[in-house]
């Protein structure tokens, strides 16, 4: 198994934003993560909510490709939570549909304390098994 | 010089030096940085955005329906000895809150009460987290039998025959319909979750009128969740605190203006080395969610297993967001449907708002604490938990820091932001 570790600290934005509450359509925004595995997934995270705010449960879009096609009907697992509080996230989000190739919807992930957070993403289907962490802070 | 003179020079100057230690207020720099500014922003109630609609609860934003809630709240009646109502444990002049350890209806609670200022926004009700609305909560004290201790169908039967309450409900809810009206419910003490007469006698009737009641028992809890989003917090000296900060001049100043030295190192301690703000965030000063913190139960108690079962029992409830009572499509209602039920939440309670703290003592789902001093004192130690796991790490403040720290929690009360004719019974 193959660990791809991406680290991004953007903590002055999000708090700032705190009290903002912008919404983005994810088809219309940049990704907030995006990694390259070394199993050559391509993982790209778009969030309805960004930046992403405290306390807000959302929705993500994870679009996942391999070898520059999409990869479809992988199974695919999203867990995290705070290395350095011992706990993980307040919710269990859950893959919901593929609405398009490669394209995953993720509902009921939502963050409740500033910090670090990791994220981890399993992925497995016909290609090889790979997980994808991220880590940033809040 | 004599042994006796060493020993009691080296005792004195440790007794000093360790008196200096805890007591001395060494942390001298209460300026921010712009991480520390944004924090504190975070926190004001500027930062507060307008309550949500509840989609479960159709008429949460309606004035009327709040009127409604209004005098049920107030209402005696609706106990089963006509002299408890919601206000008799959430009353007005302590903010909502009833200065008990325990709440006490027509007998002893196991819970201590919580304030009602600013709930309306949180997503879980409870301290472990058993309902997901402010309707739904509403529901369980009118039938628990230590706090006002009704059945449903007799509660029904009360807005059926008073004239005041029932034309109040039928300009919220419409007409209720002619056969139930015209059913004598008057000596048929029944409920789904009563004893067991009164489980038998529910059973006895028809579902379509089981149905019948239960809408509009479930509409009355509709009516009281309209009526507490009224009951929102107001600008404290903290909050008066941030609006001035946003002026350059007294980013740098350090001297008192609104909040004094100590109460401002108690900030920075708040947002720094206190941890504070990881579950006490936002402008309510808190995240809606479940931690354990190692907090002692009662003496002879056994530790509850807290947000574990709670997400459970909220799951069973008929009238949680998915349920036959609920206004909401089921895609509204993401918090159930993803909430955490795993091992975690063993023995996790509920972040309460701070707002408010000094004044809505004692403290703790039991209200097992008397005073902020040991609360902070608790979170000091962070003691190991007797279920799972503490989340909290032992912070290491010296006693000045800890006074600091009770300090910037005094800063926080404010008399609600409510209309003062919904802070009394209605006329």
């Amino acid at each position: 198994m193959k660990i791809c570790k991406i680290t991004k600290t953007f903590a002055l934005p999000i708090l700032f934003l705190l009290a903002l509450g912008v919404n983005v359509n994810a088809n219309d925004s940049p990704p907030i993560f995006e990694t390259n595995s070394t199993q050559g997934y391509t993982v790209k995270i778009f969030s309805s909510l960004n930046p992403i705010l405290l306390n807000q449960i959302h929705e993500w879009q994870l679009s996942i490709e391999r070898n520059n096609a999409p990869v479809s009907g992988a199974s695919i697992v999203l867990t995290g939570g705070m290395p350095n509080h011992d706990h993980g996230l307040p919710t269990q989000p859950k893959i919901t549909s593929e609405p398009a190739p490669g394209r995953y919807i993720l509902e009921g992930i939502r963050f409740h304390m500033p910090g670090l957070w990791e994220i981890i993403i399993d992925i497995s289907g016909d290609g090889p098994q790979d997980t994808a962490t991220i880590e940033f802070k809040l | 010089m004599r042994t006796g003179l060493k020993i009691f020079l080296g005792g004195f100057l440790a007794t000093a030096g360790w008196l200096a230690w805890e007591w001395v207020p060494w942390q001298l720099k209460t300026d921010w940085d712009e991480e520390e500014l944004m924090l504190i922003q975070s926190l004001s109630l500027d930062s507060l955005e307008p309550l949500k609609l509840d989609l479960s609860n159709s008429v949460a934003g309606s004035l009327e329906a709040a009127e409604f809630g209004h005098t049920l709240f107030f209402e005696k009646r609706l106990s089963a000895n006509q002299s408890v109502s919601c206000a008799s444990c959430h009353q007005p002049d302590n903010y909502f809150t009833d200065s008990l350890p325990l709440a006490m209806g027509i007998g002893l609670g196991t819970r201590h009460t919580p304030s009602l200022v600013g709930l309306s926004y949180s997503p879980w009700y409870y301290w472990d987290g058993r309902r997901d609305s402010q309707w739904s909560q509403a529901l369980a004290p009118l039938e628990a039998k230590h706090e006002q201790g009704m059945d449903r169908t007799s509660l029904v039967n009360f807005i059926l025959h008073d004239e005041p309450h029932l034309e109040k409900y039928e300009k919220v809810f419409g007409a209720i319909s002619p056969d139930l009206k015209n059913t004598d419910l008057s000596n048929s003490p029944a409920s789904p979750i009563g004893n067991s007469t009164e489980k038998e006698t529910w059973q006895s009737f028809e579902s379509k009128t089981q149905i019948e009641i239960s809408k509009i028992f479930s509409n009355i809890g509709k009516a009281l969740a309209a009526y507490q989003r009224q009951l929102q917090p107001g600008g404290s000296r903290f909050d008066d605190y941030t609006r001035a900060l946003q002026t350059a001049s007294l980013r740098e100043d350090p001297k008192d203006s609104i909040l004094n030295r100590r109460e401002r190192l108690g900030l920075k301690l708040f947002l720094g080395k206190g941890n504070c703000v990881d579950c006490h965030n936002g402008p309510l000063f808190t995240n809606h969610e479940f931690h354990n913190t190692g907090v002692i139960p009662l003496p002879g108690e056994l530790p509850p297993m807290g947000r574990f079962d709670g997400i459970r029992i909220a799951r069973e409830d008929p009238f949680n967001c998915f349920g036959p009572y609920s206004d909401a499509n089921p895609k509204d209602c993401a918090e159930l449907q993803f909430a955490r039920d795993t091992s975690e939440m063993v023995g996790a309670h509920k972040t309460p708002t701070l707002r408010n703290i000094a004044k809505t003592s004692p403290y703790m789902h039991t209200g097992q604490q008397k005073s902020l001093a040991e609360v902070i004192e608790h979170y000091n130690e962070a003691p190991t938990a007797m279920v799972s796991h503490n989340e909290a790490k032992p912070l290491k403040l010296r006693r000045s820091e800890m006074k600091q720290l009770e300090a910037f929690l005094r800063t926080l009360s404010a008399p609600p932001a409510t209309d003062s004719v919904w802070l009394n019974p209605p006329n």
